[in-house]
């Protein structure tokens, strides 16, 4: 193996190794990307029971009767 | 505001691109050095990764003092990303030199001062990311690895200082010509670009992710394979 030879293997291997890992990022970012666009939202207020979201209103209709 | 941001990543990573495709021909082009012949052309990839591996952990040890101040997840999450970039240019670093010494010294390593602690270097930020791994609640994990983060660093003012004072078998670059020199600095700047980008990626990537505590065994793994947090 001539200098150039080894020169251009280095080159290429040390460019294989970086950018390998940035599209292996790139591509975990875009998966992440894409699984939080089809988990649906969670509800707002968790409803635990006991706490007061879980409490039933009177329909206001019977306050005044 | 979310096309702009997505506009202005995609300009960002094609004028690294462009930097980098720029170097190169530029490194093809510079003339042969007349002592060290092609190998010196490795030179314009072995420095600046050597540059962004102490950049790199410098952001380790700035992000991990952070975190230790202000115990925001943020700030792990961005040195976490700081340390992944501080192995892989340490890889290269690695790997070049070696390449460099075998057709310069005929040996693949020496145990010269420079050579030996950026082999430090690597071996600490290697261990940095495997306790990481094995540290399966989130919290505790950010705590033992910000501490780790600013005890690392230290072996970087003693590369810097190994440099400096002691006796070692590494060439000077006073025989660079002008032309060699501007292709070193475009390489500078677009291994900079491409590191900096990098970290950028890999911290939007655990934001996004948010922290977890991992299963001790078992299959349980983050939803994105290959990134364990």
């Amino acid at each position: 193996m001539t200098d150039a030879h080894a020169t251009l293997l280095a080159f290429l291997g040390s460019f294989g190794l970086l950018a390998g890992y940035a599209a292996r990022v790139a591509i975990a970012r875009q998966q992440a990307r894409e699984s939080k666009l089809r988990t649906p939202e969670p509800p707002r207020a968790e409803r635990r029971p006991g706490s007061a979201v879980m409490t039933e209103q009177k329909p206001r209709s019977t306050i005044n009767k | 505001m979310d096309r702009w941001r997505k506009w202005s990543v995609y300009a960002y990573w094609g004028l690294t691109l462009l930097v980098l495709g720029f170097g190169t021909v530029r490194a093809v082009l510079a003339p042969i050095d007349a002592t060290w012949g092609p190998i010196q052309k490795l030179l314009y990839l072995h420095l600046p990764v050597a540059a962004n591996t102490f950049i790199a952990a410098l952001i380790v040890c700035i992000a991990s003092v952070g975190y230790i101040s202000g115990r925001k997840q943020k700030w792990d999450d961005l040195a976490h990303a700081a340390a992944a970039m501080t192995v892989l240019n340490g890889t290269v670093l690695l790997i070049t030199g070696m390449f460099w010494a075998k057709i310069s010294w005929g040996q693949w390593w020496t145990w010269s001062p420079r050579m030996t602690f950026s082999l430090i270097l690597w071996v600490l930020y290697a261990v940095y990311l495997l306790l990481r791994a094995r540290i399966h609640s989130a919290e505790r994990r950010a705590v033992v690895s910000s501490i780790y983060g600013v005890v690392a660093f230290l072996d970087v003012p003693l590369l810097y200082l190994s440099v400096k004072l002691l006796p070692d078998v590494h060439p000077t670059s006073s025989g660079m010509t002008p032309a060699m020199y501007s292709t070193l600095w475009i390489w500078m700047v677009g291994i900079t670009m491409f590191s900096l980008g990098t970290i950028a990626l890999r911290y939007e990537l655990a934001q996004r992710l948010g922290p977890r505590d991992t299963a001790p065994v078992g299959p349980a793994r983050p939803a994105v394979a290959g990134m364990a947090r």
